[in-house]
């Protein structure tokens, strides 16, 4: 009845999920995001009421002439991920920051952290 | 549809047997050059991007677009390796749904161009009913299949707020095939493709709930019997504390009190005591347990050593012969001898009588009369038909549904070891591959083995010697010669008018007016009524059909009673046209006046007498002999004896010698359509012809029979009293018979005797002197030639 194992899986989205930590800080939140070989052009933050949402797409490139592949665990193109926050982000302060191909984002709430 | 600035061009990797949906992440393995050559291509792009789309027919290996649905879906690797050389593991993700417009390139792989073709999405009421209803047929079909759902799929069903990926997600959770997978890619709007993923999941809704119904009735048939297992360990169980017997061991009991009782030889004692102690060492549901069980109550019941005592006061017995049965008088002494001698000798070995005669005489209530007479049960079966062996001597216990014999049966149902056994219709048995029935009668029958027979089911000893045994049969020439061998035949011939009548009146009147609830007062049946209803209304042998005449006569009667008519009623003879119809039967009468040519005859059949005319006649040319009415060939094989013999002698009657070398005969016998065959014509032919070539009249008055020889000798024939009869019946008066059948007149009731006339005859030459006037006095001395 059910597909066997190794059938089609329903993805949340027709994009991969870059991986991402969320911290707690004084200030407010503090999320990164592994983006590694995507250019700070290519990466699109938004807020909405309480999502964040980080989109964008990563290209393959390589320096040298390929002859052919033979594996490939990292996952390209389109990308997206939203993260719900219990303050509203929309209105909070964001801060972007790509370092050594992690993506930092600092929500900073109104008043600080309680 | 054609290119624009939306087309992309993009590599194309065929798929067999599944489509790929939009959001949906799928592995597959590639492994044709051409598909390798295609994601190679893919990979080497930034996107990782390509074409998923399906295969029409799986068994084709290099596809033209033909070969491919026109739809597909855009993908992105998002995993590869390679195990093998030419061999690709993928991981894709399902985009966006593409069309197809033609190929850009075959070689080395294959490039199509597209154009985006996203489902329309309408927002309705409508596709939210859809929605939840597919949902809901969905959850349905999960719960059918009693699979567990992984945690994140119904999570994500319940969160999904886009219905396009709602509805591929639910149709990959079902093993939908490639068609309707494709169909359901292809939809034009969200609505469109909600409603065929409805009709699908309702299908599979249905099979699942047959499947399920169909598993569930086996579970169920199988926990009954384990159920039923259970209760009965644990009635044991409780029995057993309780300190009772289950019931199979009371029925044990039961057996063995009823064995202890029984009067049984000791080597069948010691039998049935040995298949207890198997019983008792058999489960209750075991196959054997039954069939031990109806063994040993079969041995128990059987009369062994039961017998009923004799009445052997011969005065009484004679009184129940003659009030049952009207003359018989042979079969009648011969039982009372046998009473005597049962008086003198008790050890004596019982008879085994054959009463052979016409349908009708009364065999089977003489059986019942001699054992009433002798005060024995009766028991009777009938071995018409029986071709097998087994129905006699039973079958072996190894078979399902064994049982013994009819003779053990009779015997058990008697209750003693001495009833009268009546086998009727002992000429009918038949015989076939199973087995002779007529052959183990022959052991039955055998006074010298029968102390010791052995039915099959029983595998023991009966003792059969007391059993007097009567056959019964309409005819011996069926009956085997060994089984003949063993019985006393008794011959019931048949009863004449005279007979008939006295029996009508003592048994027959009464019986049948009694059963019409009439008095002897009301209904009166004269002699001469009754005479005509013998004579046109039933010619046989027995009293079946006069009996039943009797019977009509008398309920038309009662109708007459029950209709209001108080007088009583006589019936005349001219009455029996209204109530019995036409007269079926017209005997020959005598005829007062003929031709020279023709004799009258006497032939005997089963039904009794009749008269026989032989009518022959001269043609005009020819000279052959011609002979119709039905001969047999012994009858035809006399005529020309006679027609021999009256030519040699043809100066002795002075025949003009040229009318047997001249003209033909013709010599029929009435009525037609009756076949007839015996050598007893022999002497009628022979004056018919002699009539016929002198030209000289037969005496009309005058029947005859008798064989002749072709030297003229008169032979004796059988059925004289028969015959003597018929002419009485017919009017006839004067009869010529052999000499030899003298004797036979003693049969012939007083009354007939006295009335007629009779001629005995040794040659032909006193026949033609008796019958033919013209010849009397001067053909006699043909006798000494």
């Amino acid at each position: 009845m059910f597909r066997p194992e190794g059938g089609a899986r329903p993805a949340p989205d027709a994009a991969w999920r870059p991986l991402a930590d969320i911290y707690r800080t004084d200030r407010g939140w503090l999320i990164k995001f592994e983006l590694a070989g995507v250019p700070a052009e290519d990466i699109l933050l938004s807020a909405r009421g309480r999502l964040l949402t980080v989109a964008g797409i990563r290209r393959d490139c390589t320096e040298d002439q390929v002859l052919s592949h033979h594996l490939m665990e990292i996952s390209y193109n389109r990308f997206e991920r939203t993260i719900e926050l219990p303050c509203d982000v929309e209105s909070s302060h964001l801060e972007m920051q790509l370092r050594n191909g992690i993506l930092i984002v600092r929500v900073s709430e109104e008043g600080g952290a309680e | 549809m054609t290119a624009h600035e939306h087309s992309i061009s993009l590599p194309v990797l065929p798929m067999k047997n599944t489509a790929l949906f939009p959001h949906l992440l799928m592995p597959l393995s590639v492994g044709r050059p051409k598909s390798v050559a295609a994601v190679e291509a893919a990979l080497a792009t930034e996107g990782k991007e390509l074409v998923l789309i399906a295969q029409r027919d799986a068994s084709v290996e290099a596809p033209a677009q033909h070969d491919l649905y026109a739809y597909g879906t855009k993908a992105v690797i998002r995993k590869m390796s390679r195990p093998g050389e030419s061999h690709l593991e993928l991981l894709v993700q399902g985009v966006e749904r593409l069309m197809l417009l033609k190929f850009e390139s075959t070689e080395p792989y294959l490039i199509g161009l597209f154009n985006p073709t996203p489902m329309a999405i309408d927002l309705t009421p409508e596709l939210e009913a859809l929605e939840r209803s597919v949902l809901e047929l969905a959850g349905r079909a999960i719960e059918l299949a009693q699979a567990a759902v992984p945690v994140e799929i119904s999570q994500l069903m319940a969160g999904s707020k886009d219905p396009v990926r709602l509805v591929y997600m639910l149709a990959s959770m079902f093993s939908l095939d490639l068609e309707k997978e494709q169909t359901l890619l292809e939809a034009q709007t969200v609505a469109d493709a909600y409603r065929l993923l409805h009709t699908y999941l309702s299908h599979e809704v249905q099979v699942l709930e047959l499947r399920n119904k169909i598993n569930e009735s086996a579970r169920s048939e199988m926990g009954k019997e384990q159920r039923e297992y259970m209760l009965r360990q644990q009635m044991r169980a409780i029995q057993q504390e309780l300190g009772e017997k289950s019931p199979e061991q009371s029925e044990i009991d039961l057996i063995r009190e009823r064995l202890e009782k029984a009067d049984l030889p000791d080597d069948v004692r010691k039998e049935a005591e040995r298949e207890l102690r198997r019983l008792e060492k058999l489960p209750s549901a075991a196959p054997d347990f039954h069939v031990i069980r109806t063994y040993l109550e079969y041995v128990i019941e059987l009369p062994w050593r039961v017998s009923t005592e004799d009445q052997l006061e011969i005065a009484r017995a004679r009184g129940i012969l003659d009030e049952d049965h009207y003359d018989l008088k042979e079969v009648k002494s011969r039982i009372l001898e046998h009473l005597a001698v049962l008086k003198m000798n008790p050890k004596a070995k019982a008879p085994i009588l054959c009463f052979v005669g016409p349908p009708g005489t009364g065999k089977t209530s003489l059986g019942q009369s001699i054992a009433r007479s002798v005060g024995r049960k009766f028991e009777r079966f009938s071995l018409g038909g029986m071709h097998d062996e087994a129905e006699l001597r039973g079958h072996r216990r190894t078979y399902i549904g064994a049982m013994p014999g009819r003779l053990v049966q009779a015997v058990r149902r008697a209750g003693a070891n001495n009833p009268v056994i009546m086998l009727d219709e002992v000429d009918k048995l038949g015989r076939d591959y199973r087995g002779d029935p007529a052959s183990a009668l022959l052991e039955v029958l055998d006074p010298e083995q029968n102390n010791s027979f052995r039915d099959n089911y029983l595998d023991l000893p009966f003792d059969l010697s007391k059993v007097m045994f009567i056959t019964t049969a309409n005819s011996l020439d069926t009956v085997p010669r060994p089984l003949l061998d063993r019985m006393e035949v008794l011959r019931l011939p048949g009863y004449i008018e005279e007979e008939k009548l006295q029996i009508a009146w003592r048994y027959l009147i009464p019986r049948q007016l009694k059963e019409a609830g009439l008095t002897a007062e009301q209904c009166v049946i004269p002699e001469d009524t009754l005479k005509t209803v013998i004579r046109n209304y039933t010619r046989e042998a027995g009293l079946r059909r006069l009996e039943r005449a009797i019977g009509r006569l008398s309920r038309k009667v009662a109708l007459k009673f029950a209709e209001g008519s108080t007088e009583a009623v006589t019936v005349r003879p001219a009455d029996l046209v209204e109530m019995l119809g036409p007269e079926p039967f017209t005997p020959e009468q005598m005829r007062k006046k003929s031709p020279a040519g023709v004799a009258a005859g006497l032939a005997w059949t089963e039904t009794g007498g009749d008269v026989l005319y032989v009518e022959a006649t001269l043609l005009p040319e020819g000279k052959g002999l011609t002979l119709t009415g039905q001969l047999g060939e012994v009858m035809q094989e006399s005529v020309k004896a006679a027609q021999s013999y009256i030519w040699a002698h043809a100066a002795d009657l002075s025949v003009n010698p040229e009318l047997f070398t001249k003209s033909g005969v013709h010599l029929h016998v009435p009525a037609g359509a009756i076949p007839k065959d015996g050598p007893s014509a022999g002497i009628t032919m022979t004056v018919a012809l002699a009539s016929l070539y002198t030209g000289r009249p037969a005496r009309m008055d005058t029947a005859m029979t008798g064989e002749v020889t072709l030297t003229g000798l008169v032979l004796p024939i059988g059925g004289v009293k028969e015959k003597v009869l018929a002419a009485r019946r017919a009017g006839i008066n004067r009869v010529v018979l052999p000499k030899a059948n003298e004797k036979d007149l003693y049969d012939v009731p007083e009354e007939a005797k006295n009335d007629m006339q009779f001629v005995f005859v040794e040659h032909i030459g006193e026949v033609l002197e008796a019958t033919i006037p013209a010849f009397a006095g001067h053909v006699g001395s043909l006798a000494a030639a």
